[in-house]
This record gives structure tokens, C-alpha cells and sequence, in this order.
């Protein structure tokens, strides 16, 4: 039994006894600490998510399509006739343009 | 993407255990994995445990009898098939016939063009392609089978989905992705030869006009004489105008950003149809079926030949928004709310051919009613042509063919689960067509029922019934008819119309106790609705009940709206109340689900108006070379009209069928659908004998037997069968004799004229559908023979390539391939790593 609350890291005993107290109060000080870094951690993984959500609404809707245009001609593999790359205005009037003419599917 | 400091090359180390898996091109880079699954305790437990949750939905569903089916076991049922299918069966079919091999290089990595063929990361592309898919097919569908009970329908779209559907849109997906992204038509000629390939691609045209046709109908019926749907709506056109400006003028390239702008003018709208409704305006919004599909029409050609950006791309922006909102919405409802289901596992309806809602016993009607989420044919389109040319792996398609697919047939189990939770007498009540209530209200009258005049309510006769309740009459009924017919011509006062959504009530409510069907406890259906004024809730029935839904929802008369978009709103009004917003929002919950629904038929109507058309220009160009270029605006706008002419003319067949648009119409439509899904599994068996896997042509065969087995069988019915309710030509024949007799009143000499007419062209298209499916059978038939004698292996694929690209297989990446990726970072050519790698700004 006492090898398992060892093992068992959010137990109010197991904290107490690492940090070598055996007072209620003090127990409940560590669990509140501990509580504050799961807190902190949460905070952390927000940004990450929001991020993350960020990043695939994006690339669903196609927002990133003139980053990509803009790396794909730094690379030298844009299909354009100029030196300098279209700009932004350029690139979406174009793009909406050869939709035009393209049959889509349904 | 998991961000990670810079390494510099050689960083990464492997295990050997690890390298022997990786797979490494000439020179060097790795591009894939070796499957090396092992089978531990943990994951034999967790297989075991899905297994037996599976195990107690469907024993709770199928087999546990009671008043009290909690739709939860829907969702479980669901989910844990589609885990036990996706992960043996998908996997089996993979193993089998499509041995996917990272070592080759996709149409997306050989051609790369940031256009088209642009190598999509794979979570996205399953976006993109399920917004695809989707659409009101799998809402639809579901709503109507829910008059056969919850059983049948539920066994269809899950048992069909694993074994039918998305086998069919993951091996489209391979094949079309292993001949450079080839659309199915360019895959049927080269598979089955030209002349097959031809009545193929004619087929799959005259089919997509019906399959317009109904979807347009189902939009029209959810918005007669309704201001608040036609309002909201209506909102959405110049809301995309608006959309399509500002990403033109304002802000380009700012898709997400609009996007939300549009959703929320979308409330805005929903919103505002309200005010609308209440205001002096309605009367001049509450429009007749008729003018509805004029409007249709029109805008249908309009939104076909103006430039895509002012209204096509925004409406799919706003369209791909709703999906994952309707998406979100539906399954929080069901999973907190939990409704009990209150229609009976298996009712009457699936025995006889009396269902009101469609007409035809349970085989093989409810298999071609549910299409979209079972299996369905349109998705072959896109499963070729678009998402092929997107995907970065060969090892992605079971992810994103059959992966995807499974989502929809989750989205079509809550719409089904939302639609068994309604109260059966009121489903009935939205899903029979007037003329069914009028010969239902007949039988009434010879049955002897008791009607009480003061509040509607209805009586069997024995039944104890207060003294001011009176036997119904004939001319009572006639003149129910009388005041629909008045309230429902173009021009109709707003007196008229509210008398007629009166007799609509009082009509439906005696009809419905004629039904020869018993619900969830065995009895027979009776419409019952809460009415809440304050604090206090009381229940009310019959007549009064179907006022108290109108007025829930915000409606003039819920009675007779078929189609199954108005009875999924209605479900989903009533499940999402309880969640947000109680009663006071059950109107607006009711139109932002007609509101989707009308928006993905939109979309799907003005896409698809636009593909055929360059289809049918394409065609005449063979003949008229001019036709060809897609600038020369006369002929665009003449095919335009042309195939606007076509569902335009079916529509208004159906919106003017004197039997009711979608109960006739629907099972066409069906059989459309499924016959397209036959036309691509067909193709796909033919592939699978080409290859040289024979042996395994069981796999397409299954679901290609079944489909034709239901579409065949179905169209014989529809051609041959003496039973009026069922075959064309029966009711063409009946029709011809009562035109013979003396003494018609005028508004009978037109319905049968109508019917005649409207009898003849679905005969005739029943007929086509038949012959030209067969005649694609045929040649399928023939081609498997002479490639099984000649031993030809000659394969239509393209050469492999060598690939030089790595990316994860499933959704969520293992540790080894995220090693592997960290590595194909650093060594991996930079022109892929655009589509691969998110981009900082």
C-alpha cells in the first residue's frame, strides 16, 4: 500500500511525504502548487492549440495560398512571366480568374 | 506541425530496430514507413473493449425491446463499426488490391504545380475532401427511411457505409490517384472501352439532372410559404455578393477572415427573417411553390454564368464554414441531450408499399432512399479528379477515402438518430403530401371518426369523446381541400392562407389517425407537442399540436413540408432547446437548420450547373468547334440554359405533381444515385481483374451485387409493378382511364392530365436509367471476360516513379515518423516542402 501511494504523484499523502512534511496544511500548500502547475501547464497548451486551430483553418480555407506562391517563386518555380513576384492583389485576382474557366467538381 | 529547433543534418539517429523500417529512395531520402504493427496485450485489450461496446449498441438497438431506445446507442454503435472497419477492414482491402507503395511518387509529388496538383498535408486534404462529400445528402435520406423505423435504416448506413460506400470512395480515390488524378468518366473509357465509357458519361449526365432536380425540390418545399425561410435565405445571395467584393476590392486573400463576416451576416439574417415574418413584407415573401421554382431558376442560371468570385467561391467559403458548424452542433445535441427514440425499431411501413413518405417496402426501396452515408455514387466524382491530385502518400488514401466517408455516414446516423426522436405523429404529419391527406381523411370519413370542432382534437369512434364532437363528413374534408387549393394559388390573400394552413392542420391531424403504422409503444401514432406559456407546460394534441410546432418554429403551417430538410429542422430545433436557449430559440435553431440545408443545396445546384455545362459545351464542340471556348459567352450562356431548361423542368414537375414532388420523384433520384455508384464500382472491378488481382474482385463485387440487385429491382417496380402506389405505368394507365371518364370537375381534369404527363417522363426516365446501367454492365461484363481469357495485365496505370517525398500515414503520426519527418526537413527538396512544412510568417 505505501509502495503504491509512492508510485502515485497526485495523491495529497505521497506529495506530503516528498516534501518531507506530515502537517494537513502543508499537504494542502504542495496540492495547491501542484494544481498552479498544472494551471501554468494548461495555459501553455492553449497558445499551442489555438495555434494549431489557427494553422488548419487556414490551410482549409486557403489563406496560405500566397505564402506558398511567394516560397514557391523564391525557389524559382513560379509559373510567372515577371522577375519580381505578383503581389498579393496580383496573385488572388489571378487566381480567382483561372477559376474562370476551370470546370470544378461538385 | 510540431515545432522543433533547427538540426543540423545527421542529427537524427535511428535505432537499427527503427532504420530497418524506414524506407529510403536511391538517394537516400526517406519516404515511408514499413507497416510493422505488433499485435500487445494493451492493444488486444483496447480492440476487445471497442469490439464489446460495439457489441452492447447494437444489442441495445437490435435485440433490448422497450418504449425507452436511448438514440446514444446510435452513436456507439457507430462509432466503434466504423473503428472495426476502418481498421481491419480498410486495411484488409489495402493489403489486398491496393498495395499502396510509398517508394512510388504521387500525381501531387510528380507534377507539383502549386495549382491543381499541389501536395495538400494530409488532415487538410480530409477536410477537403469531407466538405466535398458532404452536403444534404446524408440529412436527407435518413429523415425519409425513419418511416420504416430506426432499425433499418441504422443497419444500412453503418453495415453499408463499412462494406459498400467507403470501399467504393477509397478505391476510386487509389485508382483515379494511380492515373495521374483521372476524372471517373476518362476512367471509364480507358477501362471499359469508348462506347461504354460514352453511355457512361451520358448516363451520369441525364442522372445528375434529377438529382438537382430533387435537391432543388427539397430546398423549395422547406421555403413555400414561409418569409422567414425565404427571407434568410434569400439573405444568402447578396451576402456572398458582399463576401466575393471584399475579397476582390478590399481585403484579397483574407478567406478565413471574410468568412467569419459571412457567417455572422448569416445569423444576422436568420435573425432578422423574424422581424421580416412579423412585418407587412410577409405576406409579399410567402411565395408559392411555382414561383419558388422560378426563382430557382433564374438564379440558378445567373449563379452559372456570373464570375465565379462575386458568388460561387464565397457560398462554398460559407458553406465549408456551416458544415463543420452543423457538424458540431448535431453531435453535442445528441450525445448531451440523449433523446429516447419514439418511432418502433421496425414499423409497418417496412413490409407494405403504404408509406406515406415514399412509397415501396423495405427491399429495395429504403437502399436507394439512403444514398449519401450508406453509399453513394456522386462521391465518385469527387473521389476522382480533384482529391487524387492533392494527396501527398500513396498509404493516405484508406485515411482519406474511407476515413472520410466515414465521417459523413456519422453525420447521416445523427440525422437519422434526430429524426427517430420526433414525435411520429408529427413526422407524419411534415411528410405526407396533401393528396396523400386528402385520401387518408376519406378513409376517416368511413371509419366513422369524431372530430370536435372547437379545438380540432380527433376521436376513433367507441373512443370517449366530449358532446360537441361530431362525426367527420365528406364535405368537411372537401372543404379542407377546397381552402388548401385557395390558399395556395399564386395571389392567394393573407385570410386565404391562414384558412388554408388551418384546413392544413385540422386535415393532417384526422389523416395521421388513419396511418396503418404503431410507434415505439405500439400504439397508433398520436401527435403531441408541449406548449409552455411562462413557467407552465402543458401537452397538447392533434390539431392544436400542429399549431403549437408552427408556433414553436416560427412557421405558418408546418403540415406537408416533404423533402426531410423541414423535419430535420424541426428535430433539431427540438433537441437543441433543451441545450441552448429553451423554447425562445426553438425558431431560430429550426431556420439555421433550413438555412444549411438550403445553402449546401445551393452550392450543390449552381457547382454542378457549371460542370455540366462545360460538359454539355464540350460535347457540342464535336459538331460546333465555336462551343469549345469557354470565353465565348453566347454559348455559354445557351448551354447554361439548356441544362437549366433540363432540372428546371423536372423540378417544376415536382413541385406541381398533384401526388406529391418528392414522394414520386425521390425514388428516380435514388436510383440515379445508386446507379452512378454502380457505374464507378463497375469500373473499379474491372480495374481490380486488370491488375491481376481476380482472386479479389469480391471485395468491389459485394457492394456492386448489392447495388445492382436494389437499383435493378427498384426500377422493375417502377416500370412493371400493378401496384398503383408503386409502378409509373400503372398510374400513367389509371390516369389515362379516369381522363375516359364523363363528369370530371376542372380542378380533377388537371390533376390527371398532370399525372399523366409527370407519369410518362419518369416512366420513360426509369426506363432510360435501366438501359443505359445495363448496357454499362454489359460492356463491363464483356471487358472482365476478355481480360480473364486473354490473360492481358496490361495496366492502365501510370509508370512508377521514383518517389522523393515523406509524410505520415494517419492522422495522428507515430514517434518513428516524426523522427522520420524531422529528418525529411532537413534532406528533403524545398519545391515539397511548401506544401509539407507550415510556413512562417
Amino acid at each position: 500500500m505505501a509502495s503504491l501511494k509512492r508510485r502515485l504523484p497526485g495523491s495529497a499523502a505521497g506529495l506530503a511525504r516528498r516534501s518531507g512534511a506530515w502537517s494537513l496544511r502543508q499537504a494542502a500548500k504542495a496540492g495547491r502548487r501542484r494544481l498552479g502547475q498544472a494551471a501554468g501547464a494548461a495555459v501553455a497548451f492553449l497558445p499551442r492549440c489555438a495555434k494549431a486551430v489557427r494553422w488548419y483553418v487556414r490551410e482549409l480555407m486557403g489563406d496560405s495560398a500566397y505564402e506558398r506562391y511567394l516560397a514557391r517563386f523564391r525557389l524559382g518555380q513560379a509559373c510567372s512571366d515577371g522577375a519580381e513576384p505578383l503581389t498579393e492583389r496580383e496573385f488572388w485576382r489571378r487566381r480567382s480568374d483561372a477559376q474562370e474557366t476551370e470546370a470544378r467538381c461538385c | 506541425m510540431p515545432a522543433t529547433a533547427a538540426a543540423e543534418p545527421g542529427q537524427i539517429s535511428y535505432q537499427p530496430e527503427e532504420e530497418k523500417h524506414i524506407i529510403r529512395n536511391k538517394r537516400g531520402i526517406p519516404v515511408g514507413i514499413i507497416p510493422h504493427d505488433h499485435w500487445t496485450p494493451l492493444k488486444i485489450a483496447l480492440w476487445a473493449a471497442i469490439s464489446l461496446a460495439g457489441a452492447c449498441g447494437w444489442v441495445m438497438l437490435a435485440v433490448a425491446r422497450g418504449e425507452q431506445v436511448n438514440t446514444i446507442w446510435f452513436v456507439v454503435a457507430a462509432v466503434c463499426t466504423y473503428a472495426i472497419g476502418y481498421r481491419f477492414y480498410a486495411l484488409f482491402i489495402q493489403r489486398k488490391i491496393m498495395r499502396p507503395d510509398d517508394a512510388n511518387a504521387t500525381p501531387a509529388e510528380r507534377v507539383n504545380n502549386g495549382q491543381d496538383f499541389d501536395p495538400t498535408d494530409r488532415r487538410v486534404l480530409y477536410g477537403h475532401h469531407f466538405a466535398a462529400i458532404a452536403g444534404a445528402g446524408p440529412l436527407v435520406g435518413p429523415v425519409l427511411s425513419a418511416q420504416m423505423g430506426y432499425l433499418p435504416g441504422t443497419i444500412w448506413i453503418i453495415v453499408g457505409v463499412c462494406l459498400a460506400g467507403a470501399v467504393q470512395d477509397m478505391l476510386v480515390l487509389f485508382f483515379s490517384m494511380r492515373r495521374g488524378g483521372r476524372s471517373l468518366g476518362q476512367m471509364a473509357r480507358d477501362e471499359i472501352g469508348t462506347v461504354g465509357g460514352t453511355i457512361a458519361m451520358v448516363a451520369v449526365f441525364v442522372m445528375l439532372m434529377i438529382v438537382l432536380a430533387v435537391l432543388a425540390l427539397i430546398c423549395v418545399n422547406a421555403m413555400t410559404g414561409s418569409p422567414w425561410s425565404v427571407f434568410s435565405v434569400g439573405c444568402t445571395i447578396p451576402i456572398a455578393f458582399l463576401m466575393g467584393l471584399y475579397l476582390r476590392y478590399l481585403r484579397p486573400g483574407k478567406v478565413s477572415e471574410v468568412s467569419l463576416i459571412g457567417f455572422a451576416l448569416l445569423i444576422a439574417a436568420i435573425i432578422g427573417g423574424n422581424f421580416v415574418a412579423q412585418s407587412p413584407l410577409a405576406d409579399a415573401l410567402a411565395l408559392t411553390g411555382s414561383q419558388l421554382t422560378w426563382a430557382m431558376v433564374v438564379y440558378g442560371f445567373f449563379a452559372a454564368v456570373l464570375p465565379v468570385w462575386l458568388l460561387l467561391t464565397p457560398r462554398d467559403y460559407l458553406s465549408t464554414f456551416m458544415k463543420v458548424g452543423t457538424i458540431i452542433v448535431l453531435a453535442i445535441g445528441i450525445v448531451i441531450v440523449q433523446p429516447i427514440a419514439q418511432t418502433a425499431a421496425v414499423t409497418e411501413f417496412a413490409g407494405n408499399t403504404a408509406g406515406p413518405v415514399f412509397a415501396g417496402a423495405l427491399f429495395p426501396f429504403l437502399f436507394i432512399t439512403i444514398a449519401c452515408g450508406a453509399l453513394s455514387g456522386m462521391h465518385a466524382t469527387v473521389s476522382s479528379g480533384t482529391t487524387p491530385k492533392m494527396i501527398q502518400k500513396e498509404s493516405q488514401v484508406r485515411m482519406i477515402g474511407y476515413g472520410g466517408m466515414l465521417m459523413e455516414s456519422f453525420v447521416a446516423i445523427m440525422a437519422l438518430a434526430a429524426a427517430v426522436s420526433l414525435n411520429v405523429g408529427t413526422y407524419f404529419a411534415m411528410n405526407m403530401s396533401a393528396a396523400t391527406i386528402a385520401n387518408l381523411d376519406k378513409a376517416a370519413v368511413a371509419a366513422g371518426v369524431l372530430v370536435d370542432p372547437a379545438d380540432g382534437s380527433v376521436y376513433q369512434p367507441g373512443e370517449a369523446a366530449p358532446a360537441t364532437a361530431a362525426p367527420l363528413t365528406q364535405e368537411q374534408v372537401d372543404d379542407w381541400s377546397a381552402a388548401i387549393r385557395v390558399g395556395s394559388a399564386t395571389g392567394a390573400s393573407a385570410e386565404e392562407k391562414a384558412a388554408a394552413n388551418d384546413a392544413r392542420a385540422a386535415s393532417a391531424a384526422v389523416a395521421v389517425t388513419q396511418l396503418g403504422v404503431t410507434d415505439a409503444s405500439g400504439d397508433k401514432p398520436k401527435i403531441e407537442w408541449d406548449e409552455t406559456s411562462g413557467d407552465a407546460t402543458v401537452q397538447v394534441w392533434d390539431k392544436a399540436a400542429l399549431e403549437q410546432v408552427a408556433a414553436d418554429v416560427g412557421e405558418p403551417s408546418i403540415v406537408s413540408r416533404t423533402g426531410g430538410a423541414p423535419t430535420l429542422a424541426v428535430a433539431m430545433a427540438n433537441i437543441l432547446h433543451r441545450i441552448f436557449g429553451g423554447k425562445a430559440m426553438m425558431a431560430f435553431w429550426y431556420h439555421f437548420a433550413v438555412m444549411f440545408e438550403a445553402l449546401f443545396i445551393l452550392s450543390a445546384v449552381d457547382a454542378v450547373t457549371r460542370v455540366t455545362r462545360f460538359q454539355l459545351s464540350d460535347a457540342i464542340g464535336n459538331w460546333a468547334p465555336r462551343f469549345r471556348d469557354t470565353s465565348w459567352r453566347v454559348g455559354a450562356w445557351l448551354c447554361t440554359a439548356v441544362v437549366v431548361a433540363c432540372w428546371g423542368s423536372l423540378l417544376l414537375m415536382g413541385v406541381t405533381d398533384p401526388r406529391g414532388g418528392i414522394q414520386t420523384l425521390y425514388p428516380l433520384f435514388g436510383i440515379a444515385n445508386q446507379l452512378i455508384a454502380a457505374i464507378a464500382l463497375m469500373i473499379c472491378t474491372v480495374v481490380v481483374v486488370r491488375k491481376g488481382y481476380a482472386k479479389w474482385m469480391w471485395i468491389p463485387i459485394i457492394p456492386l451485387v448489392w447495388d445492382l440487385s436494389t437499383t435493378f429491382t427498384a426500377s422493375f417496380y417502377k416500370i412493371f409493378s400493378s401496384d398503383p402506389a408503386l409502378g409509373y405505368w400503372k398510374q400513367w394507365s389509371n390516369a389515362r382511364a379516369a381522363l375516359a371518364q364523363p363528369g370530371l370537375s376542372e380542378t380533377e381534369l388537371e390533376a390527371a392530365q398532370a399525372t399523366v404527363r409527370n407519369t410518362f417522363i419518369q416512366g420513360s426516365l426509369s426506363i432510360a436509367f435501366l438501359a443505359m446501367a445495363a448496357a454499362v454492365l454489359i460492356a463491363c461484363v464483356l471487358r472482365i471476360a476478355a481480360v480473364l481469357r486473354s490473360g492481358d495485365k496490361s495496366s492502365s496505370e501510370d509508370p512508377p516513379q521514383e518517389s522523393a517525398f515523406f509524410a505520415p500515414s494517419h492522422f495522428l503520426a507515430s514517434r518513428l515518423e516524426r523522427k522520420v519527418d524531422e529528418e525529411f526537413k532537413q534532406v528533403g527538396d524545398p519545391a515539397l516542402l511548401i506544401g509539407h512544412v507550415k510556413i512562417d510568417r
